[in-house]
């Protein structure tokens, strides 16, 4: 068979009607599902990935769910047509079905090929002729392919397929080898991924695609891993996302595959005023009812405060919740107002959103709105009321309401971070009932806080481990604090900070000796000369830097042969050629993989991924 | 027939001494008399054999010794591995059980005897005979010693973990690359 493209222009992107939808979804998964399963040439499937691709990128089509598979039955149907030798007209369900079994009949060889023929019958009324035009390839697969024989299967050698054998169906060479990983059982493969650590790149997958991509039995194993973390990146994604479910049903892990889910990630970076669909939003939050944390950002797209509380109607599990996001209405044409809200919370699902924060143990809420602000603090101060004893990583943000219920009601707040907005009267609230912090992170504030809320706050906290300064004005003080305080194992600023190098060198030479990361993001160290002079030739346990922009070649190189980090973050691109003609194996991470290797723990939507 | 060497000779750590010689007769003790698939006989002490849940729920259920048990699923040699993990670990208080999260498991260090026990699987040339690892999880699992599989499965993820995929598949002998990534990639 060629794998000739059909051309945008003779593709209807409209061809699919809704009705069609759930047919053609269904009938191409099987499709690919029967291909993949029957060791038939995956060249074909692969040529018919390309083609919608080809179509997609031609802009000939607007990327969504609907138009990429109407794209799709297009091109498989040009196959079909190619190998029954013609045919035209439009496409229908009953087309599908008939090409299906066709070439259901063509993969599964000459024992598969009556009960096909008839099933082909059965739900291809009327297309009777094409379907026994489809059949016709049968007896000869191979010859009508015209494909190099290395990449063909003889059926009749084979026959059906030994599903246990998978692992080395696959093989173009005649020798059979015994795979060792065909006979691992599944069970004791769970077990093994169990083991495996999500690597800490930004989708946190690579790991487990690995194992997936070894041989088909892992397959099985490493898409339940797979299915627990999910990210989506674009609003389009939601709706893929639910359709994903339809799809799953016919591939491995089968209807139980949106339980797995455990966490949800959702990144909107793009512009967009249109609301995230709300049904296929419903759609997750109904299917994925073992979710533990979930954590959104949008900035642009807003989102609906009734879809965020489906999630909480029908998951009773989720322990962490972050959202950072913009919220115009409370449902489609029910704009955020103080009687809408109220209206909201004696409801059902508002009811079921003030619960499921009260069972929380990560929460942060920050929203931006067009609407007014006293509804935005209203919706504000109601969520954070709802938090409970429980609550052990809490985000604070603008709103005396808030902060003083959550320092009256959070005895075991072990990680703070702080947002724009809190002030260091704020901070000082907190430290008169919180004393059980680990971690202090300043970074979200906008330059507010002051030695005057953060010296208390420490104080108030002397098992404090890990302190981001970052966006904090410090100065001196603080630092001479520090000396009296627990040696930290992570210290962050920048150039906010106003304190000089001498008190910086001073605290690392003498409460250097646990510190595991130092982030000098973007600091002036003016006199640069002198810190290199005087800085601890032997700080232990340092393994992570980060190194500023503007800091000169040759100390850049000299902190890190001196220092000898396991990871390095530095902005500057020219920079890090500098550093790695000096010493090749230093290892350069992401921003954002920096941040969490710096503390130590690996942090996948506000829970710490075991 | 294979005969057990003393397992367990230092007594300096404290512990008393269960992984005695077969021949030994200083202390009388229950024992069982197990077989293999392959024919292998072996004679273990009733505390090693009650680490395996699969023994512990049989002699539950025989109310005694019962003659010669036969071991379907399970070689020899993995045998021998799981009673000299058994005799040295039949003791300890603190063995992995299944209500660990993983978490927890995750935090605990493989010990220095464990360590050595499974190097002991590894070849001269430093490739860990996967097989043997394999094997020995395989019978594990089957008679159920949940500390035995906890070890077996960290040291066969400890293998594949940093590797590429070419190289997972040349250690478990998986013939050719199945390219499934797209549909993988999808998610």
């Amino acid at each position: 068979m060629s794998h000739r493209t059909p051309q945008p222009t003779t593709a209807d992107p409209e061809f699919v009607t809704r009705q069609d939808f759930h047919t053609a979804v269904a009938a191409i998964m099987e499709l690919c599902a029967l291909l993949l399963e029957s060791r038939a040439p995956r060249l074909e499937l692969q040529s018919a990935i390309c083609a919608v691709d080809a179509l997609l990128a031609s802009g000939a089509l607007r990327v969504s769910g609907e138009r990429a598979l109407g794209a799709a039955v297009v091109v498989l149907r040009a196959m079909r047509a190619e190998r029954a030798g013609g045919g035209s007209g439009p496409p229908s369900a009953v087309d599908i079905q008939a090409a299906l079994s066709g070439l259901r009949a063509w993969c599964g060889g000459t024992n598969q090929a009556t009960m096909a023929g008839e099933e082909g019958v059965e739900h291809a009324e009327g297309g009777d002729a094409r379907a026994s035009q489809a059949l016709q390839p049968a007896g000869d697969p191979v010859s009508e392919l015209e494909l190099p024989s290395e990449h063909s299967l003889s059926l009749s050698e084979s026959g059906p397929v030994d599903p246990s054998d998978s692992a080395s169906s696959l093989s173009p060479s005649t020798t059979r080898r015994q795979s060792l990983a065909a006979t691992v059982p599944i069970d004791i493969l769970r077990l093994i991924f169990s083991w495996l650590r999500p690597d800490w790149g930004y989708f946190r997958k690579a790991t487990f695609l690995v194992a997936a991509c070894v041989c088909r039995r892992w397959t099985e194993a490493a898409m339940e891993f797979l299915w627990e973390n999910v990210s989506l990146v674009q609003p389009s994604d939601v709706v893929k996302f639910s359709e994903a479910f339809a799809r799953e049903e016919h591939f491995i892990l089968g209807p139980g595959a949106p339980a797995r889910v455990r966490r949800l990630f959702m990144y909107f970076s793009v512009d967009g005023d249109v609301p995230v669909n709300h049904a296929a939003f419903s759609s997750i939050a109904m299917s994925c009812r073992n979710l533990k944390s979930l954590d959104m950002t949008t900035y642009a797209t807003p989102v609906y405060l009734f879809s965020l509380g489906t999630f909480f109607l029908y998951s009773p599990n989720i322990v962490a919740f972050k959202f950072k996001g913009k919220i115009n209405d409370v449902m489609e044409d029910f704009p955020l107002t103080v009687a809408a809200l109220e209206l909201f919370w004696a409801r059902d699902v508002g009811k079921a959103l003030l619960a499921g924060i009260g069972r929380l143990k990560a929460f942060e809420f920050s929203i931006i709105s067009n609407t007014a602000v006293a509804t935005v603090a209203a919706l504000s101060t109601a969520v954070h009321v709802a938090t409970s004893d429980i609550l052990e990583e809490w985000t604070a943000c603008r709103g005396i309401a808030a902060i003083d219920h959550v320092a009256r009601t959070a005895p075991a707040l072990t990680v703070l971070f702080v947002g724009p907005g809190v002030t260091d009267d704020d901070l000082l609230l907190l430290a008169s009932t919180i004393h059980t912090l680990r971690k202090l992170d300043l970074s979200l504030s906008n330059g507010a806080l002051t030695d005057a809320g953060i010296i208390p706050l420490i104080r108030a906290n002397p098992h404090i481990s890990e302190l981001d300064l970052r966006h904090a004005c410090i100065s001196d003080e603080t630092l001479t604090y520090l000396l009296s305080h627990k040696p930290l194992s992570l210290l962050a600023f920048n150039s906010t900070a106003t304190f000089t190098i001498p008190v910086l060198l001073d605290y690392l030479h003498c409460s250097g000796s646990a510190l595991r990361a130092l982030d000098l993001d973007d600091a002036e160290l003016l006199d640069m000369a002198s810190f290199i002079m005087r800085f601890p030739k032997e700080v232990p346990a340092l393994r992570h830097i980060h190194i500023p922009e503007d800091c000169p070649d040759d100390v850049a190189v000299w902190l890190v042969r001196c220092i000898r980090p396991r990871t390095v973050f530095c902005g500057a691109d020219a920079k890090k050629d500098a550093i790695l003609r000096e010493i090749p194996d230093v290892k350069f991470v992401w921003r954002r993989d920096f941040l969490e290797i710096r503390s130590g723990v690996m942090r996948m939507c506000g829970l710490v991924t075991p | 027939m294979f005969h057990r060497a003393n397992l367990r000779n230092n007594s300096k750590n404290g512990r008393s001494q269960v992984g005695q010689n077969r021949n030994s007769k200083k202390k009388p003790v229950a024992k069982l008399t197990l077989i293999t698939e392959d024919n292998e006989s072996f004679t273990v002490c009733k505390k090693v054999a009650e680490m395996s849940m699969f023994f512990k729920n049989m002699l539950q259920d025989t109310e005694g010794i019962p003659a010669p048990f036969i071991v379907p699923n399970v070689s020899g040699y993995d045998l021998k591995k799981i009673i000299e993990y058994c005799s040295y670990h039949c003791l300890d208080t603190d063995c992995p059980n299944d209500n660990d999260s993983l978490r927890s498991r995750r935090d605990r260090k493989i010990g220095h005897w464990d360590e050595t026990f499974v190097r002991n699987i590894i070849n001269k040339d430093g490739d860990p005979v996967i097989d043997n690892l394999v094997g020995l999880t395989k019978a594990a699992y089957f008679l159920d010693i949940p500390g035995l599989i906890w070890l077996m499965t960290k040291s066969i993820a400890n293998t594949i973990d940093p590797k590429p995929i070419a190289e997972i598949r040349e250690i478990f002998n998986v013939p050719v690359p199945s390219e499934r990534e797209e549909e993988i990639l999808q998610r």
